[in-house]
């Protein structure tokens, strides 16, 4: 009884130390347009910035992730998008996220989008509010021509006026 | 003789430059304000700057011709300062691009000021996520702005007697009159325009909002992209174009805009005077309908061999948005650029290069060969064609309609010929330019029609990291292509001329 019991605790435990699921492959979003055949239905990791807005449909959202150098499209849970507090646009660096789920080269539910139905979605690193500082240089130049270009005008402006009177 | 007449013409030439500058910089003020209402300090000073400029170089340039600005222009000098604008256009609207610190260097942003002046939609822009509300303005104003055209505008400022108003408004390839004189008709199609911009923008804001846009955000994207679908520019705020949005609404209504846009402004204003018959004679979109068919089966055999979408919906949704928006030059798209390359094979590819060369209807926001024109080759081909089948018979009168019966004469048979030869010798150098630069033949044909056609649609070689000298190509093609080659070849005449008389002078 007890080799018995040995034999099954030999062979349960190392499936137990196994891991709950295979870890998914980390890629680019150029592995994932330019190899597309490769990755498809496969889970995948990805990983960059939130850009633009979340865009919801109803418990669903979609969020649009960027790399550097290209944004992807990802499908994911309302309560999972409602993490992210910042998306990336002029003055702002969006949140930093990594998504794990099934990657379609052209989802059939999607129209044929190529994008990411996320399993979980993490936020690696807060975003933040980068505003762009005025430059004086080029406030000053700006008083200046401004100043010439309405001198100029009212010039032509009473020329016209002249010319018209002549 | 011939000296005096091109000095004495640099008077007019130089009112008539400066009234376009002067247009282009008043124009600068639209960003101006949206950086002010969005607080964008710094590309607020970039356009006071830059619309300085512009006013500054175009009232001098007014002052100097303005005494003489009623004289009539001959024809290659009217069609030289057409050419002569968009080449001082670009100049002028590049500044605003190199200052805001989105682009490498002035050529990118002399090669983007061109693709949006001639409604192509290729870009070099970096980082365009993060782009401020005041440069993605500019973008889509000068888009919108190509799509009439920069001498349209600049003429709706001026009084009827105009001199050269009427070469010049051919010079921009645009030869409808659709009221008597060059200057009205300017404002005819701008109230065209501005009709249907009140309009498009609305709805485009209520797809934005429907996609899940919210607020001034919704707006802003609503108007952009009705500004770049209805001049068929392909622009986006956002580096996945109009994928960014994941919406079949947003991007069926953009098809409507882009498709609306891309009929001749001959054709909105006898639809919008109560001739809706015209819709379905004219000869351009008869010609549309029939192209559109044939290369949209092919796309869809092409996409069907190649197994890439797992269903009908994915197939059409896909397929036939890249081919409705390259066959009208508009150049949205909804997947990324090198999916063409790696995913859709050479069939496909093949059908939309083809798209993107016929193009949309002349005298339209459109580029490519034009609708008339193809329909007239066609024509000619199956009046050749019965002829020798029934060599005996009568050679009957070849018509067309366009807005009214046209007997088809051998000028307007040649002239179609002529034009659709120079686009394709174009087009070939471009295509052998992308394969000296290295990229296989697929890609730069189609690239190269992409440019041809001022279509936009990208197969991934137009990138900052391509060769300057394929910039400066892609360049003279869009703008070769967008004046429909007569006016910058008058141009450089003009030029030869000017040099080869100064170097006789210094000889003799």
């Amino acid at each position: 009884m007890q080799s018995k019991i040995l034999v099954i605790l030999l062979l349960v435990l190392p499936l137990a130390c196994l891991p709950a699921r295979a870890a998914a492959a980390e890629v680019g979003s150029a592995d994932l347009i330019e190899d597309a055949a490769r990755w498809d239905g496969k889970t995948v990791s990805f990983e960059g910035e939130a850009i633009g807005e979340i865009l919801p449909r109803g418990d669903h959202a979609w969020i649009n992730v960027s790399d550097g150098e290209n944004a992807i499209g990802c499908w994911v849970r309302a309560d999972q998008a409602e993490k992210i507090s910042l998306y990336g646009r002029y003055g702002v660096r969006g949140d930093t996220v990594r998504l794990e789920g099934v990657y379609h080269r052209a989802c059939a539910d999607h129209g044929g989008d190529l994008d990411l139905h996320a399993d979980t979605l993490r936020v690696v690193s807060r975003g933040a509010e980068e505003p762009v500082p005025l430059s004086r240089p080029l406030a000053a130049a700006a008083g200046v021509l401004s100043g010439g270009a309405i001198l100029l005008a009212v010039l032509a402006i009473r020329r016209y006026r002249c010319y018209n009177c002549e | 003789m011939r000296k005096n007449e091109l000095t004495g013409a640099l008077y007019p030439v130089s009112y008539y430059l400066g009234l376009v500058a002067m247009t282009l910089g008043a124009l600068q003020l639209i960003p101006a304000l949206t950086s002010l209402v969005y607080r964008e300090w710094n590309i607020l000073m970039v356009f006071l700057c830059t619309a300085s400029i512009a006013l500054i170089l175009g009232l001098s340039m007014m002052m100097l011709g303005f005494s003489r600005r009623r004289e009539k222009l001959s024809f290659g000098v009217g069609l030289s300062v057409s050419a002569g604008a968009w080449g001082l256009g670009m100049l002028l609207c590049a500044i605003p691009y190199r200052l805001c610190g989105n682009y490498l260097s002035y050529l990118d942003s002399c090669f983007d000021v061109m693709s949006g002046l001639t409604t192509t939609g290729l870009t070099l822009v970096q980082n365009m996520d993060h782009l401020s509300n005041g440069v993605n303005m500019w973008r889509h104003l000068l888009t919108f702005l190509g799509g009439q055209g920069m001498i349209v505008l600049a003429l709706t400022f001026l009084a009827k007697d105009a001199g050269g108003a009427y070469t010049m408004y051919v010079g921009e390839a645009k030869d409808e009159k659709l009221m008597p004189n060059a200057v009205s008709t300017s404002k005819r199609i701008w109230s065209i325009s501005m009709f249907y911009l009140l309009i498009g923008s609305v709805v485009m804001s209520l797809a934005a909002f429907a996609a899940g846009m919210r607020g001034g955000r919704a707006i802003l994207h609503g108007i952009w992209i009705y500004m770049s679908a209805w001049s068929t520019g392909g622009f986006g705020p956002m580096s996945q174009n109009v994928l960014y949005y994941h919406s079949a609404l947003f991007e069926l209504v953009t098809v409507v805009f882009f498709v609306i846009g891309s009929f001749n402004f001959a054709l909105h204003h006898a639809v919008l005077s109560g001739n809706r018959k015209e819709l379905v004679r004219n000869i351009e979109t008869v010609t549309f309908t029939v192209t559109l068919t044939l290369t949209a089966s092919l796309t869809a055999l092409g996409l069907m061999r190649a197994h890439v979408y797992p269903n009908v919906m994915a197939l059409f949704r896909k397929g036939f948005y890249q081919l409705i928006s390259g066959h009208t030059t508009t150049g949205f798209m909804s997947i990324y650029a090198k999916q063409f390359y790696y995913e859709w094979g050479d069939i496909a590819l093949f059908a939309i290069t083809l798209a993107m060369l016929f193009g949309g209807s002349a005298c339209s926001t459109a580029g490519g060969f034009k609708g008339i024109r193809t329909g007239i080759i066609f024509k000619t081909f199956q009046a050749e064609i019965r002829q020798m089948l029934q060599p005996d018979s009568r050679r009957r009168e070849q018509r067309i309609h366009h807005i009214r019966d046209i007997i088809l004469t051998d000028k307007a048979v040649r002239s179609a010929f002529v034009i659709v030869t120079a686009y394709i010798i174009t087009f070939s150098i471009g295509t052998l330019a992308g394969m000296l630069a290295g990229y296989p033949l697929a890609m730069a044909a189609f690239e190269s029609a992409s440019a041809t056609g001022n279509v936009g649609l990208s197969i991934g070689i137009t990138a900052a990291s391509m060769p300057a000298f394929l910039k400066v190509t892609y360049i003279i093609i869009m703008w070769l292509a967008r004046l429909e080659f007569m006016s910058v070849l008058a141009l450089i005449a003009y030029g030869l001329r000017k040099v080869k008389r100064s170097c006789s002078q210094k000889y003799w």
